[in-house]
């Protein structure tokens, strides 16, 4: 695999948009990248789009009307962790000398306010079960196990909506403490709404070069390092729901790729879709040894003013979820840190960041990605 | 269990709502409650629910219906307090592992205000479940603690 750098980044508010559309939501995203990487489009050679529900050639419809050239599109989808995915099969493009520019969009247009729910309905949608459910079951498992408590998980809540306060680009701008995330109204289990992600539209955008065309200083300074891709597929048999072992198997394999201890790690962009998921991915990650993900918490080491900041844009949590572009504006977020231009929250000195995101249904299938960038 | 003996019984079989998933879970004619599974001729796999195609070995068409055992034991659950549109709660969810190396999915009847232990003994009874939305009631697995003398 060739070196390949983020040459440029570029995003849109995310919110309800809904006089807003899908085409010009990506076009937006599309042109700021551009212009960041000081690229035409016609030096774009392949397009990769991550989204989970926008229909048929979304990334064709959508870039047709920038006049993109009739490069090579490919649609990706892996539920939540979609935007990821087309970034690693970016990655893997221009790594394996396919194409020495490639762009990469996340793009999702949502009906409504609310809280997620997948097409799929399965037997368990049909006894009662609810997204949240899966992370809410996740959770009692990990609090029975672990002794983690409600608390734990309300402070992950009002750290993220809090960081998110000062993201221009967050959907849900209002800070609150651990106290109103627990009196919120109650989801499932510990969860309760401030710890849910709502919906939201928005789409981000990437723009991955070869080493020969990071030619100037400004394309060189963020590598991407590795992009691991782990599934879950699970036809029956019993499965620990105390940790989320794609993450964990895809953090591990890009660490050992890019060669790269979890201890090294500056900042954090993760999958914060439920309050538990945060609390869980730290021990996927291997921020803390596995069932301590508690105490982590409870050490503050995960704040903004902790030694390793996760989710210092306000994550999924503050930013809304407009599903295909999450993964893709977590990565947009990390480039900032790295550079050091982020507008919000900069971690002072950030030399490795780490996004990680996943994706799937409650009955067994999903996918999860970790990917490592480095200045 | 029986259709006498349950306070979540059938009254009669002629009213048993259809099963949110027959593959997986009925009431049988004789009134017992049962989770249907898979068992493989070829290598002894064991599913919830018969299916066409063995995952481990796949065989076709190799899989017998089997009755997978009435109890196991609890390994998570959560009160779901936001129900789906038509769904009347807070009721709980959760898994059960049985004997057999499976796990099965359904409503968990667990004391109010106690916590739940993992590992607990469940025995399964049956849940009548009726949607606001004009379809029929369904019926689903249901799962309750045992104790000593077998009654919840």
């Amino acid at each position: 695999m060739r070196d390949v750098y983020v040459a440029g980044i570029g995003t849109t508010v995310f919110g309800a948009h809904e006089d807003v559309s899908l085409e010009a939501l990506g076009a937006r995203a599309v042109i700021d990248a551009l212009r960041d990487a000081g690229l035409d489009r016609q030096a774009i050679e392949t397009a990769y789009v991550g989204h989970m529900s926008q229909g048929e050639v979304t990334g064709q419809r959508v870039l047709k009307e920038l006049a993109i050239p009739e490069i090579p599109v490919t649609n990706v989808e892996n539920a939540c962790a979609s935007g990821s995915s087309a970034f690693r099969e970016a990655w893997i493009a221009v790594g394996a000398g396919m194409a020495d520019v490639a762009l990469v969009l996340g793009i999702e247009k949502l009906a409504g306010k609310g809280l997620l729910a997948l097409k799929s309905r399965s037997f368990e949608d049909r006894v009662g079960h609810i997204m949240p459910g899966s992370y809410a079951l996740a959770g009692e498992r990990h609090m029975a196990e672990f002794g983690s408590t409600v608390e734990d998980l309300a402070w992950i809540a009002a750290k993220n909506r809090t960081n998110g306060v000062a993201n221009p680009n967050a959907m849900y701008r209002k800070a609150c403490s651990v106290e109103e995330v627990l009196a919120s109204r109650r989801i499932a289990g510990p969860l309760t709404v401030l710890q849910c992600c709502g919906t939201a539209s928005g789409a981000a955008a990437v723009v991955l070069v070869a080493g020969k065309r990071a030619d100037s200083e400004a394309r060189r300074t963020v590598r991407v390092r590795a992009c691991a891709l782990s599934s879950r597929m699970q036809w029956g048999e019993p499965e620990d729901l105390s940790i989320f072992l794609p993450t964990h198997r895809a953090a591990r394999t890009a660490y050992e790729y890019a060669g790269i201890d979890p201890d090294d790690v500056d900042v954090v962009e993760l999958h914060d879709a439920f309050s538990v998921g945060e609390l869980l991915h730290y021990e996927g990650l291997m921020l803390c040894a596995r069932g301590h993900g508690a105490e982590l918490v409870r050490s503050g080491a995960t704040a903004i003013s902790g030694t390793v900041p996760v989710n210092p844009s306000g994550g999924l949590l503050a930013r809304g979820h407009p599903v295909g572009a999450t993964g893709v504006v977590q990565i947009a977020e990390l480039v900032k840190q790295l550079r050091g231009t982020a507008e919000h929250h900069q971690v002072l000195g950030a030399k490795v960041a780490v996004a990680q995101s996943q994706g799937g249904t409650g009955a067994g299938a999903g996918a999860a990605a970790v990917t490592i960038l480095s200045r | 269990m029986t259709l006498d003996s349950s306070p979540f019984a059938i009254p009669r079989l002629d009213d048993a709502p259809p099963s949110a998933d027959p593959t997986r879970f009925r009431v049988d004619r004789d009134g017992e409650a049962r989770l249907v599974g898979g068992c493989c001729r070829d290598c002894g796999c064991v599913t919830w629910g018969v299916r066409s195609l063995c995952p481990r070995c796949w065989s076709t068409r190799s899989m017998q219906e089997i009755a997978l055992s009435r109890r196991g034991k609890l390994y998570a659950m959560t009160t779901v307090q936001r129900t789906p549109a038509g769904y009347r709660g807070p009721y709980s969810v959760g898994y059960v592992d049985l004997p057999e190396g499976v796990r099965v999915f359904g409503r968990i009847h667990w004391p109010v205000d106690a916590r739940w232990t993992p590992g607990a003994d469940v025995e399964l009874i049956v849940e009548r479940i009726a949607v606001d939305d004009g379809t029929e009631p369904l019926t689903v697995p249901a799962f309750r603690p045992v104790t000593e003398d077998g009654d919840a």
